[in-house]
């Protein structure tokens, strides 16, 4: 995103829409950090300019990365968003297995962004722990190497809102990766929020949520649940 | 992945939140699903949702109106309805079960609840998503409060900035609470923010004393 100071008169309205705070007035003109811009276009799509002076620019490799994991309205694939469908259509794709768990790290999330530097901190710890990485994912796209989780370096720079890692790992690692995820949280300089996801069993319980019992490990009480009523015409 | 799951606040405050997505699953049947997603929409209807969206054609309330968006809907779109209220969840559920779309259905919502407004209606949760919340540099993040409001926008287009700024126009009678949750929804352009929650927690934190 710019700002074409011509027409900005430095109301400074748009500030408080940026989620990474990017945006600054400076000698009476909006001014956009660009290492800091996401281009979310989230301050355009606002409509608060009262003259239309944010613009959205063409972008080239590898900026055009933080606009394919930050503006919601990229689509990837068929899918809008920056992660895949993952358990929404599970009862249909049969994604997540019994016996397996998906976890998934929105790197930067809630707002306070990352570069893929950072992310590729995290893509690496479920390298050394037997991770599968999501096929069917922008991230998953950049990671050339999945043996050890390198990312492709011309882009590790960028930075993005947030950044879905997402990987499947037999139940019985699940534990073992969460501590690691946890433990790696010291080597960043931003956040991530973490989840897992598990199939039911037919009695209702869930092995996912048994082991993350039994080590303690807190969740939140509210979640998403796929409620079984997706099927495909015969 | 999931822009629904990681809402934060007290148990207390998470209980009338619940969000429906419905999607169709890529290469098994996305074609011909635009119409069912119209049904799912207009079913959706009679239980009074607070909001509903998608963002592929149009958006979601208040920023385009409910049919303009029903209408647009086409096979591939990501349809997403919210209540703040369950009998109108297990309303919907009921009516989304007997006619049988045959789309995948995900609610978000306080766990132990949703499961039992689904065994109300004979239904099963089939998979679960949890939030095991966030780590690294917290320091960095908005306060709890703003964050009760902005990570019902899961794309994090509504910022902690703007929260407080509507929070001050509210305590100096510049306008409602309803209105400020109004103002932030359209920046959720998927619908799943749900504007009742957010008038909730704005007249509250509106309440509260200034820091």
């Amino acid at each position: 995103m710019i700002v074409d100071a011509e027409k900005c008169v430095g109301c400074g309205m748009c500030r408080i829409y940026c989620p990474v705070s990017a945006i600054q007035v400076v000698n009476k003109k909006a001014v956009i950090d660009q290492d800091l811009c996401t281009e979310c276009a989230n301050c355009q799509r606002a409509k608060v300019c009262p003259r239309d002076a944010l613009q959205k620019v063409p972008l080239t490799w590898p900026r055009v990365v933080r606009s394919q994991m930050s503006d919601v309205t990229t689509v990837y694939r068929g899918v809008n968003g920056r992660g895949t469908e993952e358990m929404k259509t599970n009862d249909v794709t049969g994604r997540f297995k019994k016996g397996y768990a998906g976890i998934a790290v929105e790197m930067g999330r809630p707002q306070v962004s990352s570069t893929l530097r950072d992310l590729e901190k995290m893509t690496k710890v479920f390298a050394q722990h037997g991770a599968e990485f999501e096929d069917c994912n922008p991230i998953t796209s950049y990671i050339v190497d999945r043996s050890t989780g390198k990312i492709d370096p011309s882009i590790l720079d960028e930075r993005v809102i947030s950044g879905i890692i997402e990987v499947t790992v037999p139940i019985d690692r699940l534990q073992e990766n969460v501590e690691a995820l946890i433990a790696a949280a010291d080597q960043l300089d931003t956040v991530f929020s973490l989840d897992v996801v598990c199939v039911n069993n037919e009695d209702g319980t869930n092995d996912a949520r048994e082991i993350l019992d039994k080590a303690g490990i807190w969740y939140r009480p509210n979640g998403k649940n796929n409620v079984g009523l997706g099927h495909v015409d015969k | 992945m999931s822009h629904t799951l990681h809402r934060e606040g007290s148990v207390e405050s998470l209980k009338n939140d619940f969000v429906v997505l419905t999607m169709a699953a890529q290469g098994h049947n996305v074609e011909g699903s635009g119409p069912k997603f119209r049904r799912y929409f207009e079913l959706a209807r009679q239980f009074h949702p607070v909001n509903i969206g998608e963002n592929k054609n149009t958006g979601a309330l208040p920023a385009f109106d409910y049919d303009t968006i029903v209408n647009k809907t086409d096979d591939g779109c990501v349809c997403l309805v919210v209540f703040d209220d369950e009998k109108n969840l297990i309303g919907f559920l009921q009516a989304l079960k007997k006619e049988d779309l045959g789309m995948s259905v995900v609610v978000s919502g306080l766990m132990d609840e949703v499961a039992a407004c689904c065994e109300q209606v004979g239904l099963k949760v089939h998979t679960v998503n949890m939030s095991l919340g966030v780590f690294g540099k917290r320091e960095k993040l908005v306060g709890d409060k703003e964050r009760e409001i902005t990570t019902m926008c899961g794309h994090g287009m509504i910022t902690g900035e703007m929260v407080l700024y509507h929070v001050n126009r509210i305590r100096k009678g510049l306008e409602t609470a309803e209105q400020a949750s109004e103002s932030v929804c359209k920046l959720c352009i998927c619908g799943a923010f749900n504007p009742a929650r957010g008038a909730k927690l704005f007249q509250a934190m509106a309440d509260a004393p200034a820091d």
